[in-house]
């Protein structure tokens, strides 16, 4: 088992590691969250216009995963009420959303050759 | 002469991290007794530049150049003392706070002193037990050492 100290530090290629992870994720929604907070930090309700159709539980979970997973800080204010909250890159988010660009050109190559392939097979079949 | 410092690629976020996280020193303020047995864990657990505190340590407490400031919040927490001294940092630090709250904890009146002392939204998360907060200040921390070291270099 790893030391205590150890689980704290990144592993090597962490924002490599996690633009893979978030590329071959059936939802689209992470990797569409984190590329909405490139500009600038967003309120809730400004990143809502992703769901498309999808309940707000989406949403909610999927910042709550980006958080949990260190790519995105979340800021509030409580002099208003209800609190405002907004939500932003951190670094290593910024680094992941790098190497996710980075990583698209091949996904995209990859997605159209598996699937021409695909279409073959199903053709000679 | 010390021989010169190894200095990994800036887009390196592991490399960068590693390399420096001795030199970020992470302060976690507690003031409550369930507060105090997290503080006193992640201090034990954790072999990082970590010192626990309370706010009455705030008024002398001597800041390094790279630092990160955690703040537990359990109910009936206040930030009263930590905005005033708060509100006596250069405005870039602020950043450098991060405020860690009991799912139970009144966030709109633990946070009612920062609010009021005109301080900025504040950044935190929720924070139910030692392993939630062990994992979120650790990424948290790493962070903050990625900032100091590259000089926010994925951030343009």
């Amino acid at each position: 088992m790893p030391s205590p100290s150890r689980l704290a530090l990144p592993e090597p290629d962490v924002e490599y590691r996690l633009a893979y992870k978030l590329l071959s994720a059936r939802s689209s929604l992470d990797r569409e969250v984190l590329l909405a907070l490139v500009a600038r930090p967003r309120r809730y309700a400004e990143l809502k216009p992703l769901l498309r159709g999808r309940r707000d539980h989406n949403l909610t979970k999927s910042l709550h995963r980006l958080r949990w997973g260190g790519l995105v800080d979340q800021r509030g204010d409580f002099r208003h009420d209800p609190p405002v909250t907004t939500y932003e890159l951190s670094n290593l988010g910024t680094l992941v959303v790098l190497r996710m660009m980075q990583m698209l050109p091949a996904h995209e190559s990859a997605e159209a050759l598996l699937r021409g392939r695909s279409a073959g097979e199903r053709a000679s079949a | 002469m010390p021989p010169p410092r190894h200095r990994p690629d800036a887009s390196d976020y592991a490399a960068v991290v590693r390399a420096h996280h001795k030199d970020t020193v992470g302060f976690i303020l507690a003031d409550s007794d369930p507060c105090l047995h997290i503080q006193d864990l992640k201090v034990t657990r954790i072999r990082r530049t970590l010192r626990p505190i309370a706010s009455s340590d705030l008024e002398r407490l001597r800041l390094p150049r790279f630092w990160m400031l955690a703040v537990l919040l359990w109910p009936g927490d206040t930030t009263g003392s930590l905005a005033s001294w708060a509100s006596r940092l250069p405005a870039g630090q602020l950043d450098r706070v991060r405020f860690y709250l009991h799912p139970e904890t009144d966030a709109r009146s633990a946070a009612e002193g920062w609010a009021r002392a005109g301080l900025p939204p504040l950044r935190y998360e929720v924070v139910r037990d030692f392993p939630s907060f062990h994992r979120l200040f650790g990424l948290h921390f790493n962070d903050r050492v990625y900032e100091d070291a590259a000089g926010g270099a994925a951030r343009g």
